[in-house]
């Protein structure tokens, strides 16, 4: 009975547009092969990550099938889409806000939530306050174990100051 | 005398029998002790070690953490291998969180995860893993 008096989700039927795949895909690359990202953890595709720490040897350069590709880059976009629907249900994001937080949400699953719930009260500013926070990462060594301290990360910079623009305009 | 210094021992040994079989339960108040490590990507150092000290309260649909009151849908506590909740859900591994490979975990969605750690627990904020011990049931 309790769920009768639930308030609808604003966002719930949101998907992730064309123009924001396109723009997600810019901003975490894409390649054919294992290859180490930034932070030093082995990665493929879309930004799709194999494991923390290092490609193995075997690993490093070897090829990914475009269907592995897609197969990994469809499950990352559907989990950050429920990222913020669950995140943001009591107001509705504009198309353009929903995809910047797609991209995020992609990028950082673990702290979307977080970072996207003062929308629910129409604070925008928050929202882009709190994404633009996400920009220091954590290099890991062969064993992966993170390696020295934080590092600011320019291209997450920009990344972020993408993705927070559309909750800095006016309504 | 010796009678009753066996006696008293003898309770206290039940005490900490007692002790060390009661089930582990997540909920309740916990105090956060010390940043354990990162995901891939994070917000800077200084907001993350601002949360030490703080409380966070596990109720049956709220996860409080600081002044960050989430409301879980659905609570639910299973015994379940970290690796691939933590590479999936944090981008990060068994040795950044500093949780077993395996434990009791419970899945407060969608405010995220809640990890076994011996007596204490481990959850994730703002890219910063944190380890935490019980204040109160």
């Amino acid at each position: 009975m309790a769920t009768a008096n639930r308030r609808p989700n604003l966002n719930g039927t949101r998907r992730l547009s064309s123009a924001g795949l396109l723009s997600l895909q810019r901003n975490e690359g894409f390649r054919r092969t294992y290859y180490n990202d930034t932070a030093n953890n082995c990665t493929y595709g879309v930004g799709t990550l194999a494991h923390m720490g290092l490609c193995t040897n075997d690993e490093l350069g070897h090829p990914v099938s475009d269907r592995l590709i897609q197969i990994a880059l469809a499950r990352g976009v559907r989990q950050a889409e429920q990222v913020v629907q669950r995140a943001v249900t009591d107001h509705e994001l504009t198309q353009d806000q929903f995809d910047a937080a797609v991209s995020f949400a992609y990028n950082v699953p673990g702290g979307a939530h977080r970072a996207l719930s003062p929308a629910n009260t129409g604070d925008m500013a928050g929202v882009a306050r709190n994404m633009n926070r996400y920009i220091y990462e954590h290099p890991h060594d062969a064993q992966g174990r993170v390696s020295g301290p934080p590092r600011l990360n320019a291209g997450l910079l920009n990344r972020r100051r993408a993705e927070s623009a559309p909750f800095r305009v006016a309504p | 005398m010796r009678r009753g210094l066996l006696a008293l021992c003898m309770v206290a040994a039940a005490a900490g029998a007692n002790a060390a079989s009661e089930p582990f339960s997540f909920y309740g108040t916990w105090k956060v002790d010390k940043l354990v490590g990162y995901s891939e990507i994070s917000v800077g150092e200084d907001q993350l070690r601002g949360l030490i000290g703080k409380q966070i309260v596990i109720g049956k649909n709220s996860l409080k953490v600081g002044d960050d009151d989430c409301k879980a849908d659905n609570m639910r506590a299973a015994t379940r291998a970290t690796a691939p909740i933590l590479l999936r859900e944090y981008k990060a591994g068994v040795k950044d969180a500093g949780v077993p490979a395996r434990t009791l975990v419970l899945d407060a969605d969608p405010c995220g995860y809640v990890f076994r750690a011996g007596r204490e627990i481990v959850f994730s904020q703002d890219g910063g893993f944190y380890r935490a011990s019980r204040v109160k049931p």
